[in-house]
Parts: structure tokens; sequence; C-alpha cells
């Protein structure tokens, strides 16, 4: 934990959680497994690691929106000392947007393209009743579409009529509608181009600056994550590999497929560098190998790797790693 | 700085629509029978209701100048018989489509979007519906209840959904997977919200061109009823025009207006509902959707400059 926000007020406990799909006549597949972080006010958390590998699954779990086949099997998640798990539906749709907002992968499928982004937006307020009357409900829209940067008078265009960084940061100002504690950016600057993205992420830092919000922040992008996260949670086949701080993850990594991610990542400062990538393909999800679910594709693992799942040994304060080789050294 | 907005609405859609020819002229034919509908008591010259004094020379009149459509078995202007007739035809078309488009859009929308057991079931009752033939059917239940013209539009009514119910359910089935949808769950939105502000306006426009296809079937079940004899006594349809012709020695008096005509109102009024109901799902059902480049020509760049050159917007020469 970086010592900015080792005391800052704790939001959100999430501990051993756990996902399974469930399909009939196949073995469930575990998306999700015994994975655990914090979020504190003002923290930005990355969440790296390939496709695949639970991270969207994990993210719709704390908001209780996962797919019918979706089973949470263990697992508390607390925000603010509640137990959002053990709450009724009733209760979890309040909890939605008004404490914990989402930013969805790919802004144009999030918008209905046939109802206006001002409609869209105070659908939001009304549905938690903020706004008390109309001219509330319209001043409260062009306050948030000013504050992402987009002139209030485009408030009764359609989808569209945005373009890709406009719909983004429409979706932005949706997700801040309701002031809430949290915001889950589910990969918000994918299939946006460099200049946009850098427009967003920068949107986000004066957001939390100015809101004192907290971002759980989805990404493949370890550039982004390193330009604007605290905090770091590295999954892989729906485990925690490596849990640390960013200056940790990026300085001193411990396991070996942060390692590996790092390299495949292209070094500025070296561009003649090869590029490296990691051999093979991540497990899946319903045939998981016995023992650590990196082990078939690290270029390090040894005997022990094969047949026991390494459990996640803590390093230092702020610094969890699950792999054999830490614990030997 | 003033930023230019443009909003799409009906005028846009209206600017769509004016480029497929056969919508307009489905649309002209509607509104040329609805007009003679509406309008039936100033346009007919003569009122069907009023008794007539018949001698043997009235009966099956050839057109003439008093009577330009001849006259029927009673004696009564055929003319003035089918502009009446388009009320009823329309009456039945309008208000029989209605039923079947609530029915077949509620259990569309309902089966798409709760899925499972709900679905099941909706899907098979569908089923069951659509291959049970409707004529027969029809004549069954309108025999059974009386023969009047609320029952007839109720009947064609609760027959004529099924096709509208697949169609709305493959839609909603679409729609519902989009994220739009997740993510007015995320915010905390109830189903029935859901379906009336996500699913219902992306389905509605698919429902709407429907319809209209819906009014010509219903237009033609009624006059098949009528012309089997299934029709209310106190109304005229041009289905019942047709019968009278039919069974009163129309044929052998060799009358051909008494059946030519109604024949004429009943195929007119159903190419017009298709036509149009083809044209605004051109534009209104996705799949069928063209390229947006390819909609107007205004939007392609061409040469505009005098020469026949390229020349930029706003750049006058």
């Amino acid at each position: 934990m970086p010592a900015a926000f080792a005391d800052a007020p704790l939001l959100l406990d999430v501990r051993h959680l756990s996902v399974d799909y469930v399909s009939r006549g196949q073995p469930a597949a575990h998306a999700v497994d015994d994975v655990s972080f914090v979020l504190r006010e003002g923290e930005i958390l990355g969440l790296v690691g390939e496709s695949g590998c639970g991270k969207t699954t994990l993210m719709l779990s704390l908001m209780r929106l996962l797919p019918s086949a979706g089973r949470i099997v263990a697992g508390r998640v607390d925000l603010l000392g509640r137990d959002l798990l053990s709450l009724s539906e009733k209760e979890i749709a309040d909890v939605r947007w008004k404490e914990m907002a989402m930013i969805f992968q790919g802004a144009m499928n999030a918008l209905n393209p046939v109802r206006t982004i001002g409609d869209q937006i105070s659908e939001v307020i009304v549905r938690h009743n903020i706004a008390g009357n109309k001219a509330v409900l319209d001043g409260r829209i062009s306050e948030l579409l000013e504050l992402v940067g987009i002139p209030a008078n485009r408030k009764d265009q359609y989808p569209h009529q945005y373009s890709g960084g406009m719909r983004q940061r429409a979706m932005i100002a949706m997700a801040l509608a309701c002031a809430p504690l949290i915001v889950i950016a589910d990969e918000p600057t994918t299939a946006l181009d460099v200049m946009i993205q850098a427009q967003i992420l920068e949107l986000l830092l004066t957001l939390r600056q100015k809101l004192g919000l907290a971002v759980i922040l989805v990404t493949h992008d370890l550039g982004v994550v390193a330009e604007i996260c605290d905090s770091v949670l590295v999954m892989y086949g729906g485990v925690t590999a490596e849990y640390a701080s960013v200056n940790t993850i990026y300085n001193n990594p411990q396991h070996p497929y942060t390692q590996q991610l790092l390299d495949a990542f292209p070094d500025l400062s070296n561009p003649s560098d090869r590029l490296t990538s990691i051999p093979g393909y991540p497990p899946r999800l319903d045939a998981l190998p016995p023992g650590c679910r990196f082990a078939p594709r690290c270029s390090v693992a040894f005997e022990r790797c094969h047949h026991e799942q390494p459990p996640l040994y803590q390093l230092s304060q702020f610094h969890l790693a699950s792999c054999h080789r830490v614990e030997s050294e | 700085m003033t930023v230019q907005i443009k909003v799409t609405s009906i005028g846009g859609f209206w600017e769509t629509f004016r480029h497929s020819g056969i919508g307009v002229v489905g649309l002209i034919m509607v509104v040329i029978a609805m007009g003679l509908a509406v309008f039936a008591p100033w346009i007919a010259p003569y009122n069907p209701k009023t008794p007539v004094r018949v001698s043997i020379e009235d009966i099956y009149a050839r057109p003439s100048s008093e009577h330009w459509l001849g006259t029927d078995d009673a004696g009564k202007d055929v003319l003035s018989n089918f502009i009446f007739g388009a009320r009823v035809s329309l009456t039945v078309g309008f208000f029989a489509s209605f039923i079947s488009i609530v029915i077949g859009g509620m259990i569309g929308i309902v089966a798409g979007f709760y899925g499972g057991k709900i679905e099941n079931l909706l899907m098979r009752l569908t089923d069951i519906m659509l291959v049970i033939p409707d004529l027969p059917l029809a004549v069954v239940l309108v025999a059974l209840t009386k023969p009047s013209l609320l029952n007839i539009i109720f009947v064609i009514g609760i027959l004529g959904w099924t096709g509208t119910a697949r169609l709305v359910r493959s839609q909603t089935l679409s729609v519902k997977e989009r994220k739009f949808v997740l993510r007015a769950r995320a915010i905390g939105a109830g189903n029935l919200y859901i379906i009336r502000r996500h699913i219902l306006p992306l389905v509605l426009p698919l429902m709407v061109a429907n319809t209209v296809l819906v009014i010509s079937l219903a237009i033609l079940n009624e006059s098949t009823l009528s012309f089997l004899g299934l029709s209310d006594p106190t109304t005229l349809s041009w289905g019942q025009m047709l019968n009278f012709a039919f069974t009163r020695g129309g044929m052998s008096a060799g009358a051909w207006w008494a059946l030519v005509t109604p024949g004429f109102g009943i195929v007119w009024v159903v190419l017009g509902c298709t036509l149009l109901g083809h044209g605004l799902e051109q534009i209104l059902n996705p799949r069928l959707e063209a390229h947006h480049l390819s909609v107007g020509a205004e939007m392609v760049a061409r040469p505009t400059g005098p020469d026949g050159g390229w020349a930029r917007e706003g750049e006058s020469t």
C-alpha cells in the first residue's frame, strides 16, 4: 500500500471471492478463484491480465451483475462494512450506481442508439431520485457533461452523433451521475486512439482529485497502469498472481508471469529490443492444470509447480505473490 | 462559435422514406382508400341504407350515367356500396391488426426477454397457433359466436399474431444481449423498466412495419369470411358484396361490375398496405438495412463545381 493511501478510509474489501460458471453436463469453470483486494478512498487500482483471465467476471460479480450461468461460490464483498453478497436483489439495485458505478467496455454498445445521451444520463438520476424536478435534472445533466468536457448543448444528440472519445466521456459522465464512491472502469480506453486515451486518463485523474473517487481500472495496457494506478492486481487464469503497489510491480516483480508480462511490453528507452511473448495460451477454465495455473507456460517452473497450487505469499507489508519460488527464496 | 445540432426526427425518417418508391406508392394507395372510407357520405352518390323501390330493370342494371358502376341484386348502386364498404374493410383491418400486434408484441417481448421456461411455453403456443389453419378455425369461431362486426374483428385479431410474435421475439433476443441492457441493470433498473425504455424503442419500429402487413392480412381474412357468408348482416363490406353477387345470380346475369368492383377494392387496399409495409420495413428492419451511403445521393461526394470539377462545400465559384 502506497504511503498516501495506507490510512485513507477503507471503501471496498473483497475477501476470498470465487466465481464459477456452471452449465449443464459440464464441470463448472472456475473463472475467479479466491481473489482478495482492498480499495481505499482516492485509490486507483489497476487490474491487469490476459483476455479471459477473469477480470470482467470479477468486476461484474462486485456489482452482482453476472450472467445467469455465473455463481458466486465463496467470499465476501464489503462496501463500507456492508456485505454486498448478502443483500437482497432490491437492496443491491439501490447500491448499484449510487455507491459503485461502472464504465463499460465499448461505450458504443453501452449506449442505447435510439435515445439521446441526456435522456440516458437522466435515467440514472431519476432511478435514484436525486434530482427533485425537471430543472434540477437538466442542470445536473449539463453539469455532468461539462465536467467531462462535452458542451451541454449536445445533450439532446444521439450516440451516433458523438465521436468515440465523446461517447466514452458520456459514459464517464453517466458513471458520475450519482456521485458514486467507486467507479469500475472496464477497459475505458480500448479502441480509442492514444490522444483520446490520454484525455480520458487525464480526466479520471482530475475527477479523483476533485471528487475523491476510487477507481478500479481494468486494462490490458501496462503503460496506462504505470501512468495512473496506485496499486496493481495481476490476475492469471482466475487467480491472483501478484498484488502490490505500482512501484513494486514495476521495479521488483516476483511472479514469473508479471515479469514476463512486463517484458512483453515495449521498452521506449531501448526500442531495438526484440519484444518477447509468453509461449502458450491461458488455461481453459474448465480444465485447469493441477498445480500452479501458470506452470505449463512458466520458464522457471520446477517439479512442485506442476502438482501443488502455490498459496499467496506475503513478501512485504503490501506485496503478495503466488509462486513457489518466492517461498524458497 | 455555435455548434450546429442536427437531431434525427420524423423529418429525417420521411426523407429516407421518400426515396423508397414502392413505399410512397403504397402510402398513396392506402391514403386514397382511407379518404374514401372517411368521406363516404359525401363522395357516394347514394346512401346504401335508404330503401329503394325496385323494378325488375333495376336489378343488376348495367353501368349507366345514373349508376356509374351499375346496380346489385337489390337494385342498389354498386359504387355507393363500394365506397361505404371501404369503411367496414378498413375498420376490421385496423382494429384486428391492432389486437394482433398487441398480443404478438407482448408475447414476443416477454418470451424473448425472460427466456427459459416462459419462452418455451409461449413459443410452443405460437407454434401451435401457427400450424392450425387460420381459415377453418376462424369460420368455426365466428359461427360459434354471433357474426357481428366486433366478433369478426376479435377472431381475426386473435388468430393473426403468430408472425409478429416470432419477429418481435427474435429482435428482442438480439436487443437484450446488447451492452446497454447490462448497463441499465447496473444502474439498478428493473425488468419492466428495461423492457419499456430499452427494448421497446428498438423493437417498436419493426412492429410498426409489421402492423401494416398484418392490416392487409386482416382485410383479406375479413373479405374471405364475408364471402363465405360469415359477416355482420347489418354492415356492408366488400367481401359481403362479393358474396351477394356470387350467391344471388350475379354471375349468371353477367353482372361483372358487381363482382369486379369489390374485388378491385380488396386488391387495392391489400396491395397498398403490402407496398407500404415493405417500404417501411426496408427502413426499419435492421436485417434489410442498406448501407447509409446508398440511401441518398447527397451523402456521397460528387462533382459540384461549375465545370463538373470537385468543389468544396461553401466554396462558391
